[in-house]
């Protein structure tokens, strides 16, 4: 994606967010809208003038963008979206598994996964052990800050 | 004064506060000594050490990290001609031709003792310069409150190098986040969508947490993993250090120092502007400046000395006027809002007993990362080499951890999760995730200095908008407010005329 595009998609993305959030507010009395009101109506100004300019506006970021580099970006689009997904299942069951085991699994899965150079196969459940064991020394042991617990540890 | 001093440093002679400062200046060196891993990224992942901890002993452990995590950033510039941290960017121009020579040892021991210098001067600026400004804040009513968060705001036009229409658009949505919660004037809630959770508005740390630390996180997932050549740290030779060593560039020591505590205190202008400041001027004024960019190690002195007196330099404004100086004294100034402590006068008389011992930690955290950056330089080289997939699925954990713990409520790690991708996506558009910062956390400052003064002013907009101007120090603050914002621009403007 060039960068036109992608702050094409973004000046969208932030007038919608502002134009909600302003229609949102219409709702609040007089005083707690005052500051709300001013913060929405700038922000959908200035996301709006974000988006005409991306019409007129020489990006000099786009002027190397050619196949190899669409090529590199899909690869590098294509991890982080693994990324994304691993974290959002991971925040997700924390609180239904249990912190320590599903951090365990997201640690082991998510090296796997995001590192280019794969290591041998126990090094990953012995690191992610390792670092767990560290955060529970540290944590509930120490500092005895409760973390969540789901139907296992 | 001076019982204050010596009270802070009898508690920072502490055992315990010693051990923790030792072990937050360990952890600092080797997130600043991690490409890639910003001091803002080690400080904010590492602050839910601090949350069991009283109030003293995790802001001295916070110092540490600070200081630490600053003077790593030498590491890996001067091996990798990588930057551990922005601070050292200017770093790599003399400390990899060193290496390259052969010299890398040198220009490590160099860096630190340079750093040493550096963080002392920027800590004496700290102990002598904060008290007095702290207690001119005391004359400050409503309006002028709320003044020095719109100036606090206007650090967006310097952030925002890129595209000032992004950063005002960045701004914004801090802004807009930061309404979110009880209003303060009328205690109506806003924005939260039933949601308990969100009475209390969007808590400080989960949101710089994802916003600084999850969002580099899934930055480095998309990139390739460096090629790093460890021959640079096989072959790397520490020579003995000799008391010689400590005042080899005296004057450059000085100047640089001076240069980085007076940028430090300048709100947006961060470790690496002071960083090339110092090494033009040490250049400039060098007998040999031809040796500078081909590995002289008097250009390492330089960029170090200044990039580590920054740290004291950026947290005068944090903790006298509750501006930050730059992003990791805004994670910080939420490490000291978890503490239930605020900026201003009041720390440094009612909460003196927290405050100084954090200035004299600060100090000792000097000594501390340079006994520890001299004896195990070598060692600390060796981070660099930390598989990029394990380093990020424990961040990725630590992550989680630093936002639940700080209330134990699950809803502060979806609050994270939300802001560290939605902050993604905005950073890779070229939006600036400082400005959000900044917009987050003055927003309610400046909202409740604006309604203060409304409701001094009988409710009428006219009258509030008359008393900025009618009141010395408001007015004064309004002018310096509009010269901040708009000599950023002047230049970027003159600049281009002259190009053109």
């Amino acid at each position: 994606m060039t960068m036109k595009l992608k702050e094409r998609v973004s000046a969208v993305f932030l007038f919608l967010l502002f134009g909600f959030a302003f229609i949102y507010s219409r709702k609040f009395p007089d005083i707690p809208k005052i500051i709300p009101t001013g913060i929405t109506v700038l922000g959908c100004i200035l996301s709006a003038m974000l988006f005409v300019r991306t019409f007129y506006m020489h990006y000099k970021e786009d002027e190397n963008f050619d196949a190899a580099a669409l090529a590199e970006q899909k690869a590098a689009t294509k991890k982080i979206a693994i990324a994304i997904l691993m974290l959002i299942i991971y925040v997700g069951l924390i609180k239904v598994v249990g912190f320590y085991t599903i951090s365990f699994v997201f640690m082991m899965a998510f090296s796997y996964v995001i590192d280019t150079e794969k290591h041998k196969l126990w090094t990953y459940p012995v690191v992610a052990i390792g670092v767990l064991a560290v955060i529970y020394g540290i944590f509930s042991m120490f500092l005895q800050v409760p973390l969540p617990k789901g139907f296992l540890i | 004064m001076l019982s204050n001093i010596l009270m802070g440093f009898s508690t920072a002679f502490n055992p315990m506060n010693l051990l923790l400062l030792m072990g937050g200046t360990v952890l600092g060196i080797l997130f600043g000594a991690l490409p890639g891993v910003s001091s803002t990224m080690g400080v904010a992942v590492l602050i839910p050490l601090t949350y069991g901890m009283d109030a003293a002993s995790g802001l001295i452990m916070l110092a540490g990290i600070y200081c630490g995590s600053t003077y790593g950033g030498s590491i890996s510039a001067c091996l990798l001609n990588t930057p551990g941290t922005p601070a050292s960017a200017a770093t790599t121009m003399d400390g990899f031709p060193m290496t390259r020579k052969g010299r890398g040892g040198e220009a490590l021991q160099e860096a630190c003792i340079a750093s040493f210098w550096g963080g002392i001067a920027g800590a004496l600026a700290l102990f002598f310069l904060a008290p007095p400004i702290a207690n001119f804040s005391l004359k400050f009513g409503s309006q002028e409150n709320a003044m020095m968060a719109v100036f606090g705001l206007t650090i967006i036009v310097s952030l925002s190098s890129g595209s000032l229409l992004k950063g005002f658009i960045s701004g914004l949505l801090g802004l807009l986040v930061s309404m979110v919660g009880m209003d303060v004037a009328t205690a109506y809630p806003r924005y939260i969508f039933n949601i308990t959770a969100l009475y209390g508005g969007i808590a400080i740390i989960p949101a710089i947490v994802g916003l600084y630390s999850l969002t580099q996180l899934l930055t480095s997932s998309g990139e390739k993993t460096g090629v790093l050549t460890d021959d640079n740290i096989k072959k790397l030779h520490v020579p003995k250090i000799t008391p010689k060593d400590f005042v080899r560039y005296p004057l450059t020591y000085i100047k640089s120092s001076i240069i980085g505590a007076f940028v430090g205190i300048v709100p947006g202008a961060g470790g690496n502007i002071a960083g090339y400041m110092a090494y033009n001027e040490a250049k400039r004024t060098s007998k040999t400046p031809d040796e500078f960019g081909k590995g002289c190690r008097e250009g390492v002195a330089a960029t170090e000395s200044a990039n580590n007196a920054v740290c004291g330099g950026s947290l005068i404004p944090m903790l006298t006027l509750g501006i930050p100086g730059n992003s990791v004294a805004a994670v910080l100034m939420g490490g000291l809002m978890i503490q239930g402590l605020n900026p201003g006068f009041s720390l440094f008389t009612n909460y003196a007993h927290v405050t100084y011992p954090f200035l004299a930690g600060f100090v000792l955290a000097q000594f501390a990362f340079t006994i520890v950056g001299l004896i195990g330089a070598k060692q600390f080289a060796q981070v660099v080499k930390v598989p990029k997939g394990f380093l990020l699925a424990g961040i990725g954990v630590l992550c989680v951890v630093g936002s639940y713990a700080a209330s134990n409520n699950i809803t502060d790690v979806y609050i994270m999760l939300i802001f560290g991708i939605v902050g993604y996506f905005l950073k890779t558009a070229g939006f600036d995730i400082s400005a959000i910062v900044l917009g987050l956390m003055l927003g309610s400052l400046a909202e409740a200095g604006f309604m203060q003064a409304f409701n001094l002013c009988h409710k009428s907009i006219g009258a509030t908008l008359m008393s900025f101007v009618t009141r010395p120090i408001s007015l004064v603050l309004l002018i310096i407010c509009v010269v901040s914002c708009f000599s950023p621009l002047m230049s970027a403007h003159k600049k281009k005329k002259a190009q053109s």
